[in-house]
């Protein structure tokens, strides 16, 4: 199936900062791709290189088959983008905006803009200066959907909403990429993205540390607490790749995918340590896991992985 | 129910066309974005034009208006491009703008053309606006609106025409390139700055080929600027500095920044190492000076771009880079608090326990330290530029020019580092820069602080700022000082600052403090107004005071002539009454005065070849009035009223004189001899009794400038008219009786004084006179002082001031050159005081003014012409001239008379009765040059201007003199008062070219073959 968003080896760097570090990944189409990672991890970088907004020093970036150095222009015409704090003109009414970004889109968008502000229950006279923080976001929303995209990209969409409205707007994602259409969502919410996400982006530091199906994460991925006799004593060796591993006192803590559990249990009941709790995490802990090692290593785990099976 | 909604709409067909044209949604866009500032602007070019129009009576000046309208659509044009790009970016919109499927070209072109729409639009409103309300004002109707522009040479269309879109070009590119919007305006004014120094420096101005050349490459850079623009490509990434310059640019700056991080580490160690709240402050300056340090490299990069002007345009004397740190200035005080705008550094500080006082401390210090460094620096670059360029001339001029060295190497470098910098050669220069920078650097700091949005802030600074040195300029024209001006609105401001800052951390705005901030805005500014009057009021002081001050040989009292000036009781006897206006002796004034006006139309000089005499009729009307006027006693009337108002009365002495001189000239001609002279005598008795009425220096000067020359008619008529003794002897009496009217002080100072007081008290004849012309004439009336009636109490006072310091200033005495000074630069700010000043000697050279000359002149030719009647007489008994002037008791005059004494210097006249043996050229007091023989008979006034003086003639000159004498006559006496003489110091020079261009003109004629050379042969 041919790929909406692919980056091939992109590098971005300002000044001295690296935003990416020769990243490369792809994503399907119809599904909802979950881009996770810490504040600076080069998220929004990557967002704005697909869409023409930058230009990648290195690698290339393209959408929906075409190349964001080239085809900005279709790329934009046919793909959805709603900003963090979408900084949108104040002295506009929420109808006068509306009115003002249909020139740009073809025929309905003005229809649908107005049926989406309605179900957001704005005011259509109403200026934007003059609107809440969650308001303006769902004018943005509104903006950004009115012309029905084939890919919509959302940069932090769901700050300043309500939670009910924010559950409600990321449960239409699934309904969204059912019709076809991909939805690539940068976010923080990773509990609630968790619910919608079919696949997951992690970035760190620039450098892509997991891009794997959502499930198959889940599936391979265990969390295994061990508490050893006393502090000195020196933990197991833990059968299986390691994501991440965290010690408090003689308590320790470690993050592995593919576990050979019974190894595992063979292993202590030879060591005489206590039975290890081997329990299955959610994608926040997954996410803080690797958060936590790569602060203690200073570089990422390149533990990358192709996802095994086609999304539904 | 999201999903649900959604998929209930019906599929939009994406490969469709646009329903709507997204230029015109573009435009409208744009249309409202730049209608905020487009307003406001319009109605401030066509309000000016209106207010202007409403200043004074005289017409507007059409120039002025359509500059300011240039400048109006200029500062949209830059505005508009500002807010168009670089404020968008500013703002954060330009990221949501690029998101849409929008082409580069419909981007551009839909901005650009709304910007250049607005522009033209201003500029034609507002040029239309000036062209009806000047011909309204100028005809009263709207007929001359399209022919106002028809004068309006070509080529300042085609200046315009190029130096409008050149500065609109310069914004634009800043405005593409830069990132924050005020940045962007200073690099864009820096940019107009420059543009403006070359189209000064060139040729051809904007129509010179530098000129053109830069605004092509502007023109081509903005196409692709504005796809960088579009695309939001920052500068930066590491991609983009592979180029050679931006390499060689970037290892530069590597260069700096390594230096600057071993600095940063030092503060920091030496912060760590000592107690809390020195730790805090020296953090705090820390992070400003990090701040600081850019833009002090930027300010000097900027500083030395302007000083290769200098050296460009091979001059020394350049204001551009003086004027251009005004913009440092306003930058400085924004940068004050502008990280807090976008960063909430303020809350940050707060949550420390940092107060926002030590702040507030810290951040003035550094930024006001940075703005003396910035500002020192570029002076000191302008003064190193002069002498570098100094150096190069004089380098040329050895290399190229030996022979015209005049100095050697060592002695003129000696001289250029040693010389005050020529931008300081000023020395009230350095206080007003210093003052008006922190003022400047003040307002920008408040507008900073008070303004949450860093556009809004940086227009206000950009308005407030220009603003507030505008009105320090107007006000100082005034002769109101610094400190109160903008020494104390500085103050108070600074103050504002500290009271209020917590506000730049809150970031809040409520009526209570906007209401505050009017107050600390406004209330000084209104405060202003009552203090300045009050110092205007009594800035002129008295006369021992100024003397005191100024001239260092006055003790403080006794110098000046203390003399009580009329009051209201008084203006009655000296002739201000009703009554004065209805008798026959008004009547009589009137109908003579009347006349005497079509004469002095007529004869602007007194010159008897100009002289028109009246018709027969009016003559005879006139000369009647005369008889009936002199019939009474002089010594007792005064000049009726309307007569006696210094902007009416002007020329009535001259007319009045020809009429007399005219007659009297005709009766010559009909050799009615004796009433020839009477009509003289009575010519001088009127100038004299004029003279006495005089209320200003310019009526006073005219009443003895007649008087002298009536007393030369009769001096003509007296060597050549045969007249019996008893005939000459009637004559000497009458004259006497005619100068014993006391005229022996210039009564002008009571006169004056009596004029101008009923107009600043508002009583009195004059007051009531001008309430009824007003009532009646309503749209004004000539001549009066508008200005003076209709100025404020404390106006009025001043010039009642300056009445007094100028009556009890003595006349002729101490004359210093700063009191002049002094005198000068009140009286033009005194509503009034052109008028008051004119021909003053206090100011015009005390004794050498020409109204101390002219008097002199007058009362020497009194004593003269009662000599000149003596010896007459004396020629007409014994058929010779005395050999002496003690000779002349028979005739008239004893031996111990005063007569024949100079009053000024009790030295004898000089008399030579066969000549003094060298010609002598004569300039009369109207420009006319007479050179009498060797031999002509002289009687003289010994002055500063004597024969005695000749030795100072050229020797070269003596020859020619002698060619262009007028032949000899031994019956006649020429009588010569001192100015008339030539020969002393620096008028040397001066007549000695006179003669030259004289004689060049005339080679060849004999004086006695050209009527012009002699009026009265």
């Amino acid at each position: 199936m041919k790929s909406v968003i692919e980056l091939k080896n992109t590098s971005k760097r300002f000044g001295k900062v690296i935003a990416l570090d020769g990243v490369s990944f792809s994503v399907p189409a119809g599904v909802v791709c979950a881009v996770l990672g810490s504040n600076g991890a080069g998220k929004s970088t990557a967002i704005r290189l697909l869409l023409g907004l930058e230009d990648p020093d290195s690698g290339s970036t393209e959408v929906l088959g075409m190349n964001s150095r080239t085809h900005a222009l279709e790329i934009r015409q046919r793909v959805g983008y709603v900003a963090d704090q979408p900084p949108l003109y104040d002295w506009m009414t929420v109808a006068e905006i509306g009115w003002f970004a249909s020139g740009f889109y073809p025929t309905g968008y003005q229809q649908e803009y107005t049926r989406l502000i309605e179900r957001f229950q704005l005011q259509p006279d109403q200026k934007i200066g003059g609107l809440s923080k969650g308001m303006k976001a769902k004018v943005a929303l509104s903006l950004a959907m009115a012309h029905r995209p084939e890919l919509l990209i959302l940069d932090e969409p769901t700050s300043g909403l309500d939670p009910l409205v924010r559950r409600e707007f990321l449960e239409s994602m699934i309904d969204i990429s059912a019709e076809g259409r991909t939805v690539l969502l940068s976010s923080h919410q990773v509990s609630e993205v968790e619910r919608v996400a079919d696949m997951v982006a992690i970035l760190l530091n620039g450098h892509l540390v997991c891009l794997e199906r959502l499930e198959d994460l889940k599936r391979t991925t265990q969390e295994v607490q061990l508490s050893l006799p006393d502090s000195a004593a020196t933990p197991p060796s833990i059968p299986g790749s390691v994501l991440a591993h965290v010690a408090f006192g003689h308590d320790h803590i470690w993050m592995v995918r593919d576990l050979q559990a019974e190894t595992l249990l063979q292993t202590c009941s030879e060591l005489s340590l206590p039975t290890p709790i081997i329990r299955k995490p959610n994608l926040e802990d997954i996410l803080l896991a690797m958060l936590r090692e790569y602060r203690k290593d200073g570089h990422p785990h390149r533990e990358q992985r192709q996802p095994e099976s086609e999304p539904v | 129910m999201w999903g649900t909604d959604l998929q209930s709409v019906r599929e939009i067909d994406t490969k469709s066309d646009l329903t709507m044209n997204p230029f015109a949604h573009l435009v409208w866009k744009e249309y409202r974005s730049q209608r905020a500032l487009w307003m406001p602007l319009t109605i401030a070019a066509v309000g000016i034009a209106l207010w202007s129009l409403r200043i004074g009576d005289s017409h507007p000046n059409l120039t002025v208006l359509n500059g300011m309208s240039l400048v109006f659509a200029v500062a949209f044009g830059v505005g508009a491009v500002t807010v168009a790009f670089v404020g968008e970016e500013d703002e954060g919109t330009a990221i949501w703008l690029r998101m849409f499927p929008l082409t580069t070209r419909h981007l551009l072109c839909g901005k650009l053309l709304v910007i250049i729409a607005g522009i033209l639009s201003l500029l034609l409103l507002s040029l239309l606006a000036n062209a009806v309300l000047f011909s309204f004002h100028r005809n009263g109707s709207l007929q001359a609106v399209f022919q106002t522009y028809a004068n309006v040479r070509p080529k300042e269309w085609v200046d315009m025409l190029i130096g409008l879109p050149a500065f609109v070009l310069l914004a634009l590119v800043a405005s593409l390139t830069g990132r924050k919007a005020f940045r962007a305006l200073g690099l864009g004014a820096a940019g107009m700055v420059l543009f403006a120094t070359v189209c000064m420096n060139t040729q051809h101005g904007p129509q010179s080929l530098p000129v053109l050349l830069i605004q092509l490459v502007l023109l081509i850079a903005v196409v692709p600027l504005a796809g960088r623009w579009h695309r939001g490509l920052r500068s930066g990434s590491a991609k983009e500095k592979t180029g050679p310059v931006t390499r060689l640019l970037s290892a530069g700056k590597h260069f700096l920044q390594g230096r600057e991080e071993k600095w940063i580490r030092r503060l920091q160690t030496a912060a760590s190492r000592t107690p809390l709240s020195a730790r805090t402050f020296q953090t705090l300056l820390w992070r400003e000076l990090r701040f600081a340090v850019p833009f002090y490299r930027q300010a000097i990069l900027a500083a030395v771009a302007v000083a290769a002007c200098h050296v460009l345009f091979n001059r020394e004397e350049f204001p551009w880079l003086t004027l251009f740190s005004a913009l440092f200035v306003i930058e400085c005080g924004l940068r004050t608090f502008r990280h807090d705008q976008q960063q909430l550094n303020g809350l940050f500080w707060s949550h420390r326990g940092v107060s926002p006082g030590a702040i507030w401390a810290v951040r003035m210090a550094t930024w006001l330290g940075t703005l003396v460094c910035v500002i020192g620096t570029i002076l000191l670059l302008e003064w190193l530029t002069m002498q570098a360029i100094l150096l190069l001339k004089w380098l040329m001029m050895e290399l190229f020019f030996a022979d015209a060295t005049v100095q050697q190497p060592s002695q003129f470098l000696l001289s250029l580092l040693t010389s005050t910098p020529r931008n300081l050669l000023d020395p009230s220069f350095p206080t007003l820069l210093s003052v008006m920078a922190v003022n400047g650097f003040v307002i920008a700091a408040l507008m900073s602080a008070w303004n949450p949005k860093p556009l809004i802030a940086a227009f206000c600074a950009l308005v407030a700022v220009p603003a507030c040195w505008a009105l320090t300029a107007y006000l100082t024209s005034y002769n109101i000082p610094l400190w109160l001006t903008i020494v104390p609105l500085t103050i108070i401001w600074l103050v504002a600052g500290f009271v209020t800052r917590r506000q730049w951390a809150d970031r809040r705005i409520s009526p209570g403090i906007a209401v505050q901030r009017f107050a600390w805005i406004g209330v000084p500014l209104l405060c202003m107004i009552p203090v300045q009057s009050f110092y205007r009021a009594h800035q002129i002081p008295d006369a021992d005071q100024l003397l005191a001050a100024y001239a260092p040989d006055h003790s403080g009292t006794g110098s000046s002539e203390k003399r009580p000036l009329p009051g209201p009781e008084e203006w009655v006897a000296l002739g201000y009454s009703k009554t004065n206006t209805t008798t026959d002796w008004a009547n009589d004034w009137q109908q003579l005065s009347t006349l005497a006006s079509v004469v002095s139309h007529q004869t602007s000089t007194p010159s008897l070849t100009l002289a028109m005499p009246l018709e027969s009729s009016q003559s005879d009307i006139a000369l009647a009035c005369v008889d009936r006027i002199l019939a009474n006693d002089l010594s007792t009337h005064r000049l009726p009223p309307d007569l006696r108002i210094p902007w009416s009365n002007v020329r009535l002495a001259v007319g009045v004189t020809n009429i007399l001189t005219g007659e009297a000239q005709r009766l010559f001609e009909l050799d009615q001899k004796p009433e020839a002279l009477q009509r003289c005598v009575q010519a001088i008795r009127l100038a004299v009794f004029l003279r006495q009425e005089a209320t200003s220096w310019e009526q006073w000067l005219e009443t003895v400038t007649y008087e002298l020359f009536a007393g030369q008619v009769l001096q003509r008529m007296l060597f050549e008219t045969q007249l019996t003794d008893d005939e000459l002897q009637n004559l000497q009496t009458v004259l006497s009786e005619t100068y014993r009217i006391p005229s022996s002080a210039p009564n002008i100072v009571d006169n004056r004084a009596a004029v101008y007081f009923q107009l600043l008290d508002r009583k009195g004849y004059l007051w009531d006179e001008h309430q009824r012309l007003e009532k009646r004439v309503q749209a004004g009336f000539f001549g009066w002082p508008l200005d003076l009636i209709q100025s404020s109490a404390s106006e009025r006072y001043r010039c009642r001031r300056l009445i007094e310091l100028l009556s009890d200033y003595r006349i002729g005495g101490i004359m210093n050159p700063q009191i002049a000074d002094l005198l000068i630069a009140w009286q033009q700010t005194t509503p009034g005081g052109a008028q008051l000043i004119w021909h003053e000697p206090a100011v015009n050279g005390g004794r050498n003014s020409h109204v101390e000359r002219l008097f002199q002149a007058g009362l020497i030719q009194q004593n003269a012409l009662r000599v000149l009647i003596a010896l007459r007489r004396y020629q007409t008994l014994h058929g010779n001239f005395p050999a002496s002037l003690f000779d002349l008791e028979d005739a008239g005059i004893p031996r111990n008379s005063r007569w024949q004494r100079n009053p000024f210097t009790e030295s004898l006249l000089g008399y030579a009765p066969s000549g003094i043996g060298v010609p002598v050229p004569m300039l009369d007091d109207f420009g006319k040059i007479t050179v009498l023989s060797p031999d002509q008979p002289i009687l003289f006034s010994e002055g500063r201007l004597s024969p005695a003086a000749r030795s100072y003639l050229r020797p070269d000159q003596e020859e020619k003199l002698k060619a262009a004498a007028l032949p000899a006559d031994p019956q006649r006496i020429w009588f010569l008062h001192g100015s008339t003489i030539l020969g002393l110091g620096e008028d040397v020079g001066f007549w000695a070219r006179n003669i030259d261009e004289n004689m060049r003109n005339q080679p060849t004629s004999h004086p006695e073959a050209d009527d012009n050379s002699d009026p009265f042969r």
